[in-house]
């Protein structure tokens, strides 16, 4: 309940860029409160009367270009309707035990009253099991006054495992972890997890399963939806009482956030309004130089504070809202509608979970009060190669491709910054799990050393050219290509296909590659970049027999805070050949890191996570089953006149963070 | 008039004739079309961006450097912003990423042409095959042909374009087949088919069955010539469907294309140029005009063309 | 009559089972289905990825499906959306269908109003500078890149005049506290447009068949008659500023869709009016000496009007497939809008349910112009 923000959630879709992926689903606000130490003393019945000012209702209005798919949060979280959109338009609705903080993204109690307790080994019933338990804070209601318990949180636990939810719930109820919840009372949960797998190694729940997975779970109220889960039982196999469940339409469904649902006028707009009895409303919260966050909160008489104690100077104090008596999200056809609607001031602010070409942004520039702020975004996009076959599985050969693409040439020159060249597969906008020193092969170098090197690499595996490519006098430019390029058993290498997405769909990656085709054919590699539609590419990763035909492919992930997708993409075992709908599709197999990787799964530690992920970062960059391409800056949009944010710098921007709903101030 | 090639199979003092009948009215209908005035206009567009099509690759290989102003990879490194405006290096300027627009103009009026020939050169043997068998064989036969004409003029063209283009990767020759596929078996092989019937029941077409000729013999030889001037009119109609249709596909980014006109006002959208009329026009008017130009121009020359053809319509 | 309105009726029947197995083998045959990009979260485990699967009912064999297909289609069931989940595609198109209708029903009645009106006149003068002048005029609009053209009147008339709303049908401020939905709103617009149109074709009718003495006066006292009472129902009904709202936003893109379409209807009325004009009756009634302007009406322009009819009721029928680029750039929730997204979306139910809708729809209008034709032109019997 408070605004935090969450950006655990998924993985993104590929592509990262297109809504109706699944995306992005879930960025949610929580905002964090406080727990108290003590009991609040006076638990407001009637929060107070604020003296609001009277100068007609204060309304946020935002703009978005697609429509929510549905306002059923089961289905959003796990269903179809998780798209970027749906996830913006609830982003004011829910809560979970943790969260992340506002700005620097530390791991802090939401719904919970403190940090949970360690874990301990503990055996029941003769088996062992790893457990902990949570409080939860006194005073919490939803948006219809019944107190939020911890029967909330079983609820949730014990519906997504009974019903087998996927997606964003399937990660955060791990079956292969979780083994159930219980509520001690109504305000302490214990949670078991299994401290064995199935053929009975040890396990311990690790960040990513634990703090970073159930602890972000969102909760729903039980007593709300337990009739609905009861009835969608009775409605057949599984798979039909997913559905029923799914096709649940709300009426009247309490909310744990600062919003709750007021009107959808489908193709035209969504409207939350203000839930009345919202806990965190006037909670001020506080961020500390030093590291300190600290919330307090008159109206319950809260205050607590994490990471150290409270000294220097303050680098944020902000009070919770929500400020708005409602908020409006327009839904236009377009982007161009909708930066348009900006300008002419109809909307306040403009999600754009697209990226702001330049073009809009010379638009944005040139009108009056409209201001672009520009933040590091957690996405990547990057070029695959399917090992299995050769010469893609010869390591010198995939660092030779990738020492002769120029990243810096295309994102800066060519695509004027609209894309930022990495190295590495965290982007640098992770700061906390970025590791900068990672081999960069090419950086800096002329086309003719880039191709010079390209060339020893692939002689150093016992590639053979009958030609070699000739480098122009000046060295930046190929004056002939290489010809008559062998693989090491002596036969050519065959013609390579690169899938790409179209111009049409993303001009970014298909610019890429059409500069990657052209150097790579520079150097002998007879490649062809086929730029297709973004489904038909996915439909061919998808496939088990095309998928292993496939030769090189560009695409793009949205990535979580916390990057266990290291051991999803490349562990052996997450190959579609070893398990069905896996996303390691190049078939990457290294034992030494498969180890590596999975070792991450049961870490414990933040600290003990960060050096295994840096040595993961460096250990991709060496052997590159990944060449990654470049990232893109998050830009955001709004008008300084109408509305203010407590903060405007942070990983993902404003858009990250849902438009800040329950924090802005509309004037 | 456009019947100059002579199949084998056919009789040479037949086609001897006819030539020297398709010549005196190629005259007639000549001045006919020349006084429609309109039609001219079309043609001297349409001469226009033939002109621009055929000097791109010359210009690409005499004073334009390929690195520069390649449409698809070219860069304009002379620039230091892009897009930028005019000069007399980049007469239209650069796109958004830095590439030459009339560089791009050029090379796209090529596909155009190349896809509206395609289109339409599908167009009209479907359709006059489907007319003239439709017409000769009458019963079962026709009434399959025509039912499933009812279906292709049914079917939502721009619809099925766009739900075909966005499952399976649609070039420019699979949406020529498509267009090609709608038409031939769609509204032109109707009217091809009445013109067909028309021709079906003159005396010569009795002779030629009593001389023994063969159904093909006879529809190929006999037949399908007749049809060749009203063929000819849908062509121009077809190309400007194709050309159209190209350029709504490329616009919603739905074809797999590197470059078309299309494309270009689907690159200064996604850009978000496309409002800024005044400050970038260089970016919006060529491609949309030569789209609408192009489009017109074949229009008018079927509108003309169709005054030459069609007797109700000569002025008395 | 009766025999061949059976035949007709029976013929298309059997168009309509044949167009729903073409429509539907070729999007099946498409390579992809809705699971995979609902089931790229890496963290999946397989069992929820195949239930997604199995969610989908994309597991099933096609032959299945298809008969299944045949079955929900006949009563009226398309299925449901894979993207607009758990919409059915019936709720989603009955959402849609009557903010269409109520754009290109009026579009498309003042583009043939207008098409016709000015065909008239350019048939009659045939070889002048009107002809050419309106003939290239109409021609380039009628061929004009819609796109852009749809984006110059906003640029124009919205962004730099700041006359009109942009992009989108309606006001959400105004609409916030509304007590009812921009649908029902729609379909009293739809009922009033038909109320109008059916009172004033009425009167027409009845004043020219009987060619009652003042006819022109009775004519308009009727058309300002209803206007009044509808107008007057309207402001009763307590939503008349969210429908006038909702005009507000039309007005930009019916012209624009008025502007590209009248020629079509216009060059069709001058090849209708030329071929007319040849006529011997024609003839005859000027050397009976009737003023140019009265054989021009009564004579030519009333038989030419024939097949701009037939036109018209189909152009009604496609309306949906032109409006796709209009309402894209317009962001007019529609149908057409509905198709796209749907088809880049992958959500074959839709798409295919909105193809099917579609078809339907033209097929009735193709025999509403056969019934249409037989009761206007006497010469025809069957």
């Amino acid at each position: 309940m408070f605004r935090f923000l969450r950006i655990r959630p998924l993985i993104l879709a590929l592509g990262g860029l297109l809504a109706f992926t699944v995306l992005a689903c879930d960025r949610e606000v929580a905002q964090e409160s406080q727990p108290t130490a003590q009991p609040a003393i006076e638990v407001t019945a009637e929060p107070t009367v604020e003296p609001v000012a009277a100068a007609g209702p204060p309304i946020y209005q935002m703009g978005i270009f697609a429509e929510p798919i549905s306002r059923n949060f089961w289905n959003y979280y796990g269903g179809p309707a998780g798209s970027v959109w749906t996830g913006y338009v609830l982003a004011g609705w829910s809560t979970s035990l943790y969260g992340y903080s506002d700005q620097r993204f530390e791991w802090v109690p939401v719904a919970a009253a403190d940090f949970p307790t360690d874990l301990k080994k503990e055996t029941v019933g003769g088996t062992e099991f790893w457990t902990t338990e949570v409080t939860i804070k006194t005073g919490l209601v939803w948006s219809d006054g019944e107190e939020i318990t911890a029967e909330d949180f079983v609820f949730t636990v014990n519906t997504v495992m009974d019903l087998e939810l996927g997606s964003n719930w399937a990660s955060a109820v791990d079956p292969a972890f979780v083994d159930r919840v219980e509520a001690i009372d109504s305000h302490v949960l214990k949670i078991f997890f299994k401290a064995t797998d199935d053929e009975g190694n040890p396990q311990t729940p690790g960040l990513s399963v634990w703090q970073f997975g159930l602890g972000f779970m969102p909760i729903l109220p039980e007593h709300y939806w337990a009739p609905v889960v009861e009835e969608a039982k009775q409605a057949g196999d599984g798979a039909q009482q997913i559905e029923a469940l799914f096709a649940h339409v709300p009426e009247g469904e309490p909310t744990a956030g600062g919003f709750t649902f007021s009107k959808w006028e489908p193709g035209a707009f969504f409207e939350n309004k203000t839930s009345p009895d919202f806990f965190d409303k006037g909670t001020i919260v506080t961020l500390y130089e030093n590291g300190a966050i600290t919330e307090s909160n008159e109206r319950h008489g809260y205050a607590a504070g994490y990471y150290g104690e409270p000294q220097g100077d303050t680098v944020l104090e902000y009070e919770v809202g929500p400020h708005v008596d409602s908020e409006i999200f327009s839904i236009y056809g377009n982007q161009d509608a909708a930066v348009l609607a900006l300008t002419n001031g109809d909307i306040d602010f403009v999600f754009n979970p697209l990226g702001l070409e330049k073009g809009f942004q010379d638009r944005i520039m040139a009108a009056d009060d409209v201001q672009i702020i520009t933040n590091p975004d957690n996405g990547m996009f990057y070029m695959g190669f399917n090992v299995r076959k050769p010469p893609m599985s010869i390591p010198e050969f995939r660092q030779a491709v990738a020492t002769v693409i120029d990243k810096e040439f295309v994102a800066q020159t060519i695509l004027q910054g609209a894309a930022i060249p990495m190295y590495s597969l965290v982007p640098e906008g992770n700061t906390a799990w970025h590791n900068p020193n990672v081999s960069k092969f090419g950086q800096g170098l002329s086309r003719g050393e880039r191709v010079q090197q390209a060339v020893e690499l692939l002689k150093s595996a016992g590639f053979t050219y009958e030609q070699e490519p000739q480098v122009g006098e000046d060295g930046s430019f190929v004056a002939m290509p290489g010809q008559g390029l062998k693989m090491p058993d002596g036969s050519d290498v065959p013609p390579l296909e690169l899938i790409a997405p179209s111009a049409g769909y993303d001009p970014l990656r298909a610019t890429f590659a059409i500069w990657i085709e052209r150097w790579l054919n520079d150097l002998g590699i007879p490649i062809r970049a086929n730029l297709l539609g973004f489904n038909l590419i996915v439909d061919k990763l998808f496939s088990d027999t095309v998928a292993r035909d496939l030769d090189l492919w560009i695409l793009g992930w949205s990535l979580n805070l916390f990057p266990d997708y290291l051991e999803a993409f490349f562990h052996s075992r997450n190959a579609p050949e070893n398990q069905e709908g896996g996303n390691n599709w190049g078939g990457y197999a290294n034992p030494a890191y498969d180890d590596l990787s999975f070792k991450l799964l049961s870490e414990t530690t933040i600290e003990g996570a960060k050096e295994t992920v840096f040595r993961l970062q460096e250990f991709l960059a060496d052997d590159l089953p990944y060449v990654p391409l470049f990232t893109i800056p998050k830009l955001d949009s709004y008008r300084p006149s109408r509305v203010e944010f407590p903060y405007t710098s942070v990983l993902g921007g404003l858009e990250g963070q849902s438009g800040m709903q329950q924090v802005v101030l509309v004037k | 008039m456009a019947v100059s090639d002579s199949p084998p199979t056919a009789p040479r003092s037949l086609w001897a004739v006819r030539a020297a009948l398709a010549a005196r009215s190629f005259k007639q209908s000549w001045s006919m079309f020349r006084g429609t005035r309109i039609g001219i206009i079309g043609l001297a567009i349409i001469l226009f961006y033939l002109l621009l099509a055929a000097a791109h690759p010359i210009l690409m290989n005499t004073v334009w450097d390929e690195k520069i102003y390649d449409p698809v990879v070219g860069y304009a490194f002379d620039e230091t912003r892009q897009p930028a405006p005019p000069s007399w290096s980049h007469p239209l300027g650069t796109d958004p990423l830095g590439r030459d627009v009339l560089s791009q103009l050029m090379y796209s009026a090529r596909s155009e042409f190349m896809l509206g020939l395609l289109a339409a050169l599908i167009t009209v043997s479907i359709g006059t095959t489907v007319g003239a068998v439709a017409a000769y064989f009458g019963g079962v036969v026709d009434t399959v042909l025509m039912r499933l004409a009812d279906i292709m003029i049914m079917l939502p063209g721009i619809s099925v374009l766009i739900v075909l283009s966005a499952l399976i990767g649609v070039e420019h020759f699979e949406l020529a087949l498509i267009i090609g596929i709608l038409s031939g078996f769609g509204g032109t092989g109707v009217v091809l088919k009445s013109q067909a019937l028309s021709v079906v029941v003159k005396p010569y077409i009795e002779a030629a069955r009593a001389a023994g000729g063969g159904p093909v013999h006879i529809i190929f030889v006999h037949i399908v010539p007749n049809l060749l001037p009203l063929s000819f009119l849908y062509m121009m109609f077809t190309v400007t469907g194709a050309i159209f249709s190209e350029a709504v596909l490329s616009f919603l980014g739905l074809l797999n294309v590197r470059m078309s006109w299309g494309l270009m006002i689907h690159t200064t959208e996604s850009a978000g140029y496309l409002l800024q009329v005044g400050e970038y026009w260089w970016l919006i008017f060529p491609a949309s005009l030569s789209i609408t130009l192009l489009c017109s121009s074949f229009y008018l020359v079927g509108r003309s063309l169709d005054e030459v053809v069609n007797p109700r319509l000569r002025r008395s | 009559m009766a025999r061949y309105l059976i035949k007709r009726t029976l013929q298309i029947l059997l168009t309509l089972f044949i167009f729903l197995s073409i429509v539907f083998f070729l999007v099946n045959a498409q390579p992809g289905d809705i699971s995979h990009v609902y089931s790229l979260n890496p963290d999946l485990p397989p069992e929820t990825r195949a239930k997604l699967q199995d969610l989908f009912g994309v597991n099933e064999p096609l032959w299945k499906q298809y008969l299944v297909y045949v079955k929900n289609t006949l009563t009226g069931n398309f299925g449901v959306s894979f993207s607009l989940y758990p919409r059915t595609v019936a709720d989603v198109i009955g959402e849609r269908l009557p903010r269409t209708l109520v754009l290109f029903l009026t579009a498309t009645v003042l583009s043939f109003y207008l098409g016709f009106a000015l065909g008239k006149i350019v048939a009659w003068r045939r070889g002048g500078w009107v002809e050419y002048g309106s003939t290239i005029g109409s021609v380039t609009l009628y061929t004009v890149f819609t796109p852009w053209f749809a984006l110059m009147m906003i640029w124009l008339f919205a962004f730099r005049a700041g006359w009109l709303p942009i992009g989108k049908f309606l006001d959400p401020v105004e609409w916030r506290e509304a007590p009812t939905s921009a649908n029902a709103v729609f379909n009293q617009m739809i009922i009033t447009m038909i109320v109008l149109s059916v009172a004033i074709f009425a009167v027409f009718l009845f004043t020219t068949r009987k060619r009652v003495a003042g006819a022109r006066l009775i004519q308009a006292g009727s058309i300002v008659l209803t206007a009044a009472v509808v107008a007057g129902v309207w402001i009763a009904s307590g939503v008349a500023h969210l429908a006038w709202d909702i005009v507000e936003h039309m007005i930009l893109p019916v012209g624009t869709l008025t502007l590209i379409s009248f020629g079509g209807a216009m060059l069709l009325t001058r090849n209708s009016m030329l071929e007319t004009m040849r006529e011997d009756y024609v003839t005859a009634a000027r050397a009976k000496g009737l003023p140019e302007k009265q054989v021009r009406d009564r004579h030519v322009a009333r038989n030419a009007l024939l097949p701009v009819v037939t036109s018209f009721v189909f152009s009604l029928a496609f309306a949906v497939d032109g409006g796709i680029i209009i309402e894209s750039v317009f962001s007019w929730p529609g149908m057409g809008q509905t198709l796209i997204s749907a088809a880049t979306t992958e959500d074959l139910p839709l798409a295919v349910g909105a193809f099917v809708f579609v078809g339907i729809f033209v097929l009735v209008a193709h025999l509403a112009a056969d019934v249409l034709y037989v009761y206007l032109d006497p010469r025809i019997r069957y």
